[in-house]
């Protein structure tokens, strides 16, 4: 060996301990994991999984080659859709005929991943613009939403038991007016298109500003990029009397499309309807004071990839906002017969609210909605507020019999059918007001800063929790009553026999294993009724993954309602 | 699980019944067991099994063994945050291990070792609570020890096994419980012929 070869030794130490102290990033793909057996969710937190998207039988995630050994290792079936896809957007597309499957095939890649979900990607550009027009899409999450999915903490309800009906929200309902609604899809309809972005988009938007205003609502714009231009979110607030940080929403997006988008779409089903909907539950509820705060809320850029929604749901998110639940109503005013059903459409995390829904439309009589538990259902602007762990509906008119007109310049106001419009709006306005709980004058306060504290006990097989229930005391309250269920905001029994006296209660050797719900209500001195607090959610008692001790288990008490 | 438990126990008689028996001895072990478990350990601490044990001789270092065990302990249940109540806690384990093992005779001392599996039967109790569970499982264990003669047919033993009893899922926990561990028994054994 000579010297210079010698002297090239250092060097080459030198430079292969530089790329060893910086190894070069570990590829990302893109995976679909089945989502097969209950326990994957807990090796999913574990190994901290980027999952991106939740659907009907699988999870989409981001990893890497680590981490779909994990996966593997922990027994889940994994398929990798496409690998290292650092700069690649990918969009969900609902099913598509096999002409347009075979066009979108020669412009980028397809993937289906799972009946009638399929992935659309570039290698280069944006995906977006090689859809054909009219083509409903989600871009799939670029971050991870794990911090956020929490499947199991709602559990499905069983069976619902009936409801009682609160006058109040019979007068509210009975105030929707038809002719309301048809002067509001009119007006909506009149701007000719409210593609988004576009002038008459922002005349439209601008229009519901002016009409939530004139209402006497707090009312503000949220800028919502799209292209190199801007069109806005219009959101109104009518703030709850005890509650006013806890929320309740109704939404509907104003934008619409057509193959003559930026000339001709009138929209009139999709989706006038559900923002006229939005806007006459506004003109009802100005009226009656509600407990709960109740947002109004018409995104824009619904048909390019839930751009309003996402934006604003990302917000409430970042800013620790308490959202109860949300009423999506997109195209709730078509009908090929009647009678006509309602899809209430929701993930297993807000089953809890699509059952409410149903049930309160089936005890005020209003429509037959049907609970239909979807997490693909992720193409209209409930799905982003699933991305960020709210509970959140999709209400749509049945697809069986489907609108023909849909992003057609043939959505037009006459082709609805208002009969079944109204009952729809009714059926949502009613979860929503039930849900808020108008304020009842004369009857006692509605307690307020229910707080629950869980003490757990563990033997080898067996648990139980003794849950500590405090809540300041009501003005007006002569004792309370302490109610239970198992499923958030449905079934709810009472514990106490006669009115508790004190503002406590302590509820005793309950399973722990399971999720519990309560809520508290003041009774006055004649015997009424005030409406019921904040319902406080107790999770259920599960040792941290991969402890092997009782000592590390983990309890919590939710205050959300 | 039974029929395992069933098929065990013929196989042993047959061995039995078909080996020429040059010893039987009966005895009698208590001592401490040590749960692998730590929420074991947390409610009832370690415990204090018995023991009764049959072993046939059938050539001259092999043999077989039978026998019953008994673990009955109370605790309380782990108090989890900062509950002021208290759960009285009770869990008892029948077992019946058969085993076979080999016998090396040493110095006056016979060390010995086998293996083998137990038919577990056992049920924990909430005593003010309305919770029972109650459980079946058939698991290996091994064993090892030493033993010495006292008198001409009395010996004493000291006997150490490992076992490893899954005994299936606490909801609360969210994972597998391990009724296994380290049992350390000592006793004396009699030669009945």
């Amino acid at each position: 060996m000579s010297v210079k070869t010698l002297k090239l030794v250092p060097i080459a130490l030198l430079a292969a301990a530089i790329v060893g102290a910086f190894p070069s990033a570990e590829p990302v793909h893109l995976i679909r994991i089945d989502k097969g057996d209950a326990r994957l969710w807990g090796t999913l937190t574990r190994e901290q999984i980027d999952v991106v998207q939740e659907l009907r039988t699988c999870y989409l995630a981001r990893a890497d080659r680590n981490d779909i050994a994990a996966v593997r290792d922990a027994g889940a079936s994994v398929d990798v859709i496409e690998r290292n896809i650092r700069d690649i957007s990918f969009l969900l597309l609902p099913s598509i005929t096999a002409e347009t499957r075979a066009s979108l095939g020669r412009a980028g890649k397809l993937a289906a991943v799972e009946q009638e979900i399929s992935l659309f990607w570039a290698d280069a550009g944006d995906p977006a613009a090689l859809l054909p027009a009219g083509l409903s899409w989600k871009p799939l999450p670029s971050t991870s939403l794990l911090p956020f999915l929490r499947p199991s903490d709602r559990p499905a309800p069983q069976s619902v038991v009936g409801g009682v009906r609160n006058d109040i929200v019979d007068r509210i309902v009975a105030d929707v007016s038809s002719s309301s609604l048809r002067s509001l899809v009119q007006k909506l309809q009149d701007f000719r298109t409210r593609y988004t972005a576009t002038p008459n988009c922002d005349a439209a938007g601008q229009y519901i500003f002016s009409y939530f205003v004139g209402l006497g609502l707090n009312v503000r714009f949220q800028d919502v990029s799209y292209g190199a231009g801007v069109s806005r979110n219009v959101v109104a607030e009518l703030p709850g009397k005890v509650y006013p940080k806890d929320v309740l929403i109704v939404s509907g997006h104003y934008d619409s499309t057509s193959d003559q988008r930026t000339s001709l779409a009138p929209g009139a089903d999709d989706n006038a309807s559900g923002t006229a909907a939005a806007m006459e539950a506004a003109r009802i509820l100005i009226r009656y004071p509600l407990d709960f705060t109740v947002r109004f809320i018409a995104f824009t850029g619904e048909e390019q990839g839930l751009l309003g929604s996402k934006v604003y749901a990302q917000d409430v998110r970042s800013r620790g906002e308490n959202v109860i639940g949300v009423l999506n109503l997109d195209m709730i005013a078509y009908a090929d017969k009647l009678p006509e059903d309602l899809e209430v459409i929701a993930n297993n995390a807000s089953d809890w609210l699509a059952a409410k829904f149903v049930a309160v439309s089936g005890a005020y009589g209003l429509i037959q909605a049907n609970r239909i538990i979807d997490s693909s259902a992720v193409f209209s602007d409930h799905s982003p507020f699933w991305d960020r762990g709210y509970s959140a509906v999709l209400a749509i008119e049945s697809v069986t019999g489907a609108n023909p007109y849909y992003h057609r310049t043939t959505d037009t106001i006459d082709t609805l059918n208002f009969e079944f419009y109204t009952q729809s709006s009714r059926a949502a306005l009613a979860t929503l007001a039930e849900l808020g709980q108008p304020v009842r004058p004369g009857y006692p306060a509605t307690p307020s800063g229910l707080t629950a504290t869980s003490y757990l006990y563990v033997s080898l097989f067996g648990a139980v929790k003794n849950i500590e229930l405090i809540w300041p005391a009501s003005s007006g309250a002569a004792g309370y009553n302490i109610y239970r269920s198992d499923v958030s905001h449905l079934n709810y029994a009472k514990l106490n026999g006669s009115p508790l006296a004190r503002p406590s209660y302590t509820d005793r050797e309950v399973t722990a294993d399971v999720s519990w719900f309560y809520v508290v209500t003041a009774v006055g001195p004649t015997g009424l009724e005030s409406n019921s607090s904040i319902e406080v959610h107790v999770l259920p008692s599960m040792a941290e993954s991969g402890s092997s001790s009782a000592r590390q288990l983990s309890f919590a008490v939710g205050g959300m309602r | 699980m039974k029929r395992t438990g069933i098929l065990i126990g013929a196989l042993w008689l047959g061995l039995c019944a078909n080996a020429r028996s040059q010893s039987l001895s009966l005895g009698l072990a208590a001592g401490g067991f040590f749960p692998r478990e730590q929420t074991y350990r947390d409610v009832y601490g370690s415990s204090f099994p018995l023991e009764f044990e049959v072993r046939f001789g059938l050539i001259k270092n092999l043999g077989l063994a039978a026998g019953v065990s008994y673990i009955n302990d109370s605790g309380q249940a782990l108090n989890i945050g900062q509950g002021q109540d208290s759960y009285a806690v009770r869990f008892k384990m029948v077992s019946i291990p058969l085993s076979a093992y080999l016998l090396f005779p040493l110095n006056g001392l016979s060390l010995f070792g086998g293996a083998g599996a137990s038919v577990h039967s056992y049920e924990e109790t909430w005593q003010t609570v309305s919770i029972s569970n109650t459980g079946n499982t058939t698991k290996p264990f091994i064993y090892a020890g030493v033993e010495f003669r006292v008198l001409s047919r009395v010996s004493a033993r000291l006997t150490l096994r490992y076992e490893n009893i899954d005994a299936g899922e606490n909801p609360a926990l969210a994972r597998e419980i391990n009724l296994g561990g380290l049992t350390l028994l000592a006793g004396v054994s009699v030669r009945i012929f």
